[in-house]
């Protein structure tokens, strides 16, 4: 499949474009759409700067330890290789003291990026719905007061209910 | 001033609102010694011109953090080629200041860099790219995160390969070789071999790329290529990985053409003098 090098999904084609990566993806179709349904970047240079800010923190600290999670605990066993306690309990832990900075910033504002849902917030929603669900650590997110709110108010957005029954 | 004393300083500048037609800046500079007294100095500044120019000249850019950090020379070289000035601000990591309460007001995880400008505070350096590149979308080099929407796509589509697929092997490598016999700290030969037999494999995706294409997002040199730098800086000169690169064609052609911009060469050299 030549539609992407590096054998890995999405890869979406608008037309003749082709493009993959899921947060270049997003950012894409926001631009693209900005007039239309939510604005999913900010008004603004500065609101934009921050929802690029959060976008940054997911991929590079929220992303790492919860896809180790998923990766042990939901596929070991499909993909037949074992599962690495060791590599569980330290990615619980990574993952608890990026949720314990999140707890912080969400006691102060709304959502990630402000006071505005945003493609920072859009981001956590599927490996989150894997952390609730069937890799069975909800109480990182119950035991967080501001995190558990915020979870319950982008999850519950009509956008992402569909996503589920697909 | 009094020599030997250590200073930390914020500076903050802001204009009133005249009751003449004349800017007033006045900056505040708030002086802090080691023995935590504060003395104020109030230096009054008349600025005549109200050109927006001469406001972003006054307007401070600061970037905190260590010019060997990977993550720090990618806010610099963004920022060097985008002709846009700084203050870089010195944070010891050796000393755990990034770990410090007032760090930690700035970057919540305690990581470097952390940037500031007239209008706001940001951290993660590609955030701070993109939002540089936003800013001054007519300094300097304007190819680097363009307007159009299907190039730009193509740029963030390569700068999320730098994240995802670049920058997980690279670091890892980039940490082992060069920074832990720097920090006495004994390496790890498992996650050596496991690393770089990740990082071939991404190479071999960058040499078909490249062989289609000049720079990774398309004809011109821009932040996805950018981003790249710092840690493929280290591996070529400190850890002697320039043959994982060189042995390849096109990266080793793509290397050659963007190792030798010289605004990375002005980060190496502000690297030399910090």
């Amino acid at each position: 499949c030549r539609a992407q090098p590096f054998g890995s999904v999405p890869v979406i084609q608008d037309g003749d474009y082709t493009l993959y990566e899921s947060r270049a993806i997003i950012r894409y179709y926001s631009e693209k759409y900005k007039s239309q349904g939510t604005d999913l970047l900010g008004k603004t240079i500065e609101e934009r700067g921050l929802v690029e800010q959060w976008l940054e923190v997911e991929s590079q600290n929220f992303h790492p330890p919860i896809y180790n999670l998923t990766l042990h605990v939901m596929f070991a066993s499909v993909l037949g290789f074992p599962a690495d306690e060791l590599l569980i309990r330290e990615s619980e832990e990574k993952l608890g003291k990026v949720l314990d900075v999140y707890e912080e910033r969400l006691s102060k504002s709304k959502y990630l990026a402000g006071d505005f849902f945003s493609l920072a917030d859009l981001s956590h929603l599927p490996f989150t719905q894997y952390l609730v669900g069937p890799i069975g650590k909800e109480y990182m997110i119950r035991s967080r007061k501001h995190v558990s709110a915020w979870w319950d108010d982008i999850s519950s957005r009509p956008s992402w209910k569909k996503v589920l029954q697909l | 001033m009094k020599k030997g004393i250590k200073w930390k300083f914020a500076a903050s500048s802001f204009q009133l609102t005249p009751l003449f037609p004349l800017p007033l800046y006045l900056s505040i500079v708030w002086l802090r010694t080691e023995q935590n007294t504060k003395a104020k100095l109030f230096f009054p500044l008349c600025l005549l011109s109200a050109a927006k120019s001469t406001m972003a000249a006054v307007a401070p850019v600061k970037v905190y953090g260590p010019p060997l950090s990977t993550a720090v020379s990618r806010v610099l070289a963004c920022l060097i080629e985008k002709d846009v000035a700084f203050q870089l601000v010195p944070v010891s990591m050796a000393k755990g200041e990034h770990k410090k309460p007032d760090f930690l007001k700035l970057q919540p995880f305690g990581q470097v860099p952390a940037f500031q400008d007239d209008s706001i505070s940001l951290f993660e350096s590609r955030a701070i790219c993109r939002y540089i590149c936003e800013k001054y979308p007519d300094k300097g080099n304007t190819a680097l995160y363009p307007a159009n929407p299907l190039a730009k796509a193509s740029v963030d589509q390569w700068l999320e390969a730098e994240s995802q697929s670049f920058n997980p092997p690279s670091g890892v490598l980039v940490f082992q070789l060069a920074f832990a016999p720097r920090m006495k700290i004994p390496q790890d030969p498992k996650a050596i071999k496991l690393n770089q037999d990740k990082l071939k494999k991404v190479l071999d995706v960058y040499e078909k790329r490249l062989s289609e294409s000049k720079f990774l997002a398309g004809d011109e040199f821009s932040l996805a290529d950018l981003s790249h730098l710092p840690n493929a800086d280290y591996l070529v000169d400190v850890a002697g990985k320039g043959e994982v690169f060189g042995s390849r064609e096109n990266v080793g052609r793509w290397w050659e053409e963007i190792s030798g911009r010289e605004a990375w060469n002005k980060v190496k050299e502000l690297r030399k003098s910090a």
